[in-house]
């Protein structure tokens, strides 16, 4: 389990499973149905899920939700408040259990935090009392990794995420972006295949966002993951993803899921590039939030949003297409 | 009092307020927080050596003047009147602080954990509290007798207070953000009460303790006045009531408070060394 993959050079791209990586295609030999390809990392089939609320009853935050993210692809999710983006993440994380539909994670059905999953939360959430490197060493010693195997794996994540020289830190002693690499490193440390991220750079101001947005890349580039993503942001979404799935609010469903016009490798300039503008339009359409007016607004009320304007009402994923 | 005196005017004015402390560029302002910051411990000294010195000559008025007590604490030490009723109030004190410690700490999971547990004991707890120790010590000596169990008891119940409702504060002020992380890391639920949520009650569990260490003093003393035949409570009835020795008196009164200090000295170095800097 404690593959060296992500702490290794650059070529490593095509040892993406590590353990793992190989059984999904035994798997579904033996007949597990969702299984359609042998390159899907996450399948979501009809998951729902609701929450129990105080007075009124129960609210239903994810509704078939039907999804697939194939090895080594990059999935945003947006949508707004109360759409269930980050119920969803910690569905497939096995943080929460869904009421009915399947999850697999490599081929393996999901039923509690899965060892190939590594989970960046929206908070660095580290451990006050401990040094950054023994933060990002605690899942190997969670895991009953030994003292010195685990402190030189941890050695090399934090060189990865360029802390090399913080290791005896305190998380008071780092600032807000470097606890957030720390964060990052810690949830790299089992070397996990799927990495889920929950609005994971929020926190930042928009210079520092848009630098980690592409050291995200590179560190994905070299660790060979799959990665599924919760932003607030439609720019970073189109920018890092490879599909950006819209969820609609209350039940959240996937409302929409556009391809991102950009290639790979992604540099700084896409950050600015014209698709980039078209499809984030495309997306803002989709969420009926015109950059004015109130939501309130019929949408044939908003004449300067051109060929766009008239998607709210529209079945869903169209407006994408002319992208 | 001349000490807060002191550092308002001298303290404030050239560091805090000095319009020109931005100005003067960059290398000048960490020298000058260093100087202040040495300055006001200084002062602190100062205040503590005065106070006490105020203290000793308000003393001196009084029947037993300080020199005289200290004449007799240093004879008492070295004719050896004070070391085995130190030890035997020590020994009570610790083996309390251990037993009401323990039940504090267990208690007041419970009590973090279950609302049940809470709505259940609560009352009792309180009750048991308020119920005043001293009238109780009599009661407890007389059922346990005056060996070193009712001392034990008496101390224990007067710690477990403080520390269970630290520890119900602290497991309780745990982020539940913390324990999702370590869910998500497979943690068993051993790991997570060994690697979460203990370091993160630490601080207020400590809390509790400094506050029960002190109260463990009085606990022992309180429970030797209640019967017993070594102790520095009963040095204290000895020295008033068939001695009339009152510089042996203040000399016990001294090595107790003595003993209070240096117990909570070492909560606060343990402290240091567990919780260290966050």
């Amino acid at each position: 389990m404690t593959d060296p993959a992500p702490a290794g050079p650059t070529s490593a791209g095509a040892a993406a499973g590590p353990g793992p990586g190989a059984s999904p295609g035994l798997d579904a030999g033996v007949a597990v149905g969702p299984v359609r390809e042998p390159g899907v990392a996450v399948q979501l089939a009809g998951v729902s899920r609701s929450f129990v609320v105080r007075p009124s009853g129960s609210l239903l935050a994810l509704e078939a939700i039907d999804l697939s993210v194939r090895r080594r692809e990059i999935v945003a999710i947006v949508g707004p408040n109360g759409s269930g983006k980050s119920t969803l993440l910690r569905v497939i994380g096995g943080l929460l259990a869904p009421d009915s539909g399947s999850v697999m994670v490599e081929g393996r059905p999901v039923t509690g935090p899965d060892p190939s999953v590594g989970f960046v939360f929206q908070e660095p959430r580290l451990l006050p009392w401990r040094s950054a490197l023994d933060n990002v060493a605690y899942p190997l010693e969670l895991a009953g990794v030994e003292r010195a195997t685990r402190r030189d794996r941890a050695r090399d994540l934090l060189r990865l995420v360029g802390l090399a020289g913080f290791a005896e830190a305190r998380p008071s002693e780092l600032s807000g972006g470097m606890r957030q690499r720390v964060g990052i490193a810690r949830a790299l440390a089992l070397g996990p295949s799927v990495l889920l991220l929950d609005e994971p750079f929020s926190a930042l101001d928009a210079l520092t966002r848009d630098r980690f947005n592409l050291e995200l890349l590179r560190l994905w580039e070299r660790t060979a993951t799959t990665i599924v993503l919760v932003t607030h942001s439609i720019p970073e979404a189109v920018f890092l993803a490879d599909r950006v799935l819209v969820l609609s609010p209350q039940p959240g469903r996937i409302e929409a899921e556009i391809p991102s016009p950009l290639g790979r490798p992604r540099t700084v300039a896409d950050l600015d590039a014209p698709g980039v503008a078209v499809a984030a339009a495309g997306i803002r359409a989709i969420l009926g939030t015109p950059g004015d007016p109130p939501s309130g607004d019929p949408p044939d009320g908003d004449p300067a949003r051109g060929p766009s304007g008239a998607a709210p009402s529209g079945a869903g994923s169209d407006p994408a297409v002319p992208a | 009092m001349t000490g807060p005196g002191g550092t308002g005017p001298g303290g404030t004015g050239p560091g805090g307020t000095g319009p020109g402390g931005t100005g003067p560029g960059a290398s000048a302002p960490g020298v000058r927080v260093r100087t202040a910051a040495t300055r006001q411990r200084g002062q602190a000294v100062l205040a503590v050596v005065a106070g006490g010195l105020a203290f000793v000559v308000a003393w001196q008025a009084l029947v037993a003047g300080p020199v005289e007590v200290l004449e007799r604490w240093v004879d008492a030490w070295r004719v050896g009147i004070l070391q085995p009723h130190l030890a035997a109030t020590l020994t009570e004190i610790v083996l309390g602080l251990l037993a009401g410690g323990l039940a504090g700490l267990a208690v007041g999971y419970l009590l973090a954990r279950s609302r049940l547990a809470g709505l259940v004991l609560s009352p009792y707890i309180v009750a048991a509290q308020s119920t005043p120790i001293l009238a109780l010590a009599p009661l407890l000596a007389l059922w346990l007798g005056t060996g070193l169990a009712s001392k034990v008891l008496i101390c224990g119940l007067i710690v477990f207070f403080p520390i269970a409702v630290a520890t119900m504060v602290g497991f309780r002020g745990v982020d539940p953000r913390l324990v999702e992380l370590g869910r998500s890391l497979r943690a068993t639920p051993r790991q997570i009460l060994v690697t979460l949520e203990i370091p993160a009650a630490l601080p207020q569990i400590f809390g509790g303790l400094r506050v029960g260490v002190t109260l463990a003093v009085v606990g022992a003393i309180v429970a030797e006045w209640a019967g017993a035949d070594q102790g520095l409570g009963v040095l204290i009835n000895l020295a008033r009531g068939s001695l009339f020795d009152t510089p042996l008196l203040f000399a016990t009164l001294l090595t107790i408070a003595l003993l209070g200090v240096a117990l909570y000295a070492t909560v606060v170095v343990v402290e240091r060394r567990l919780v260290g800097a966050r």
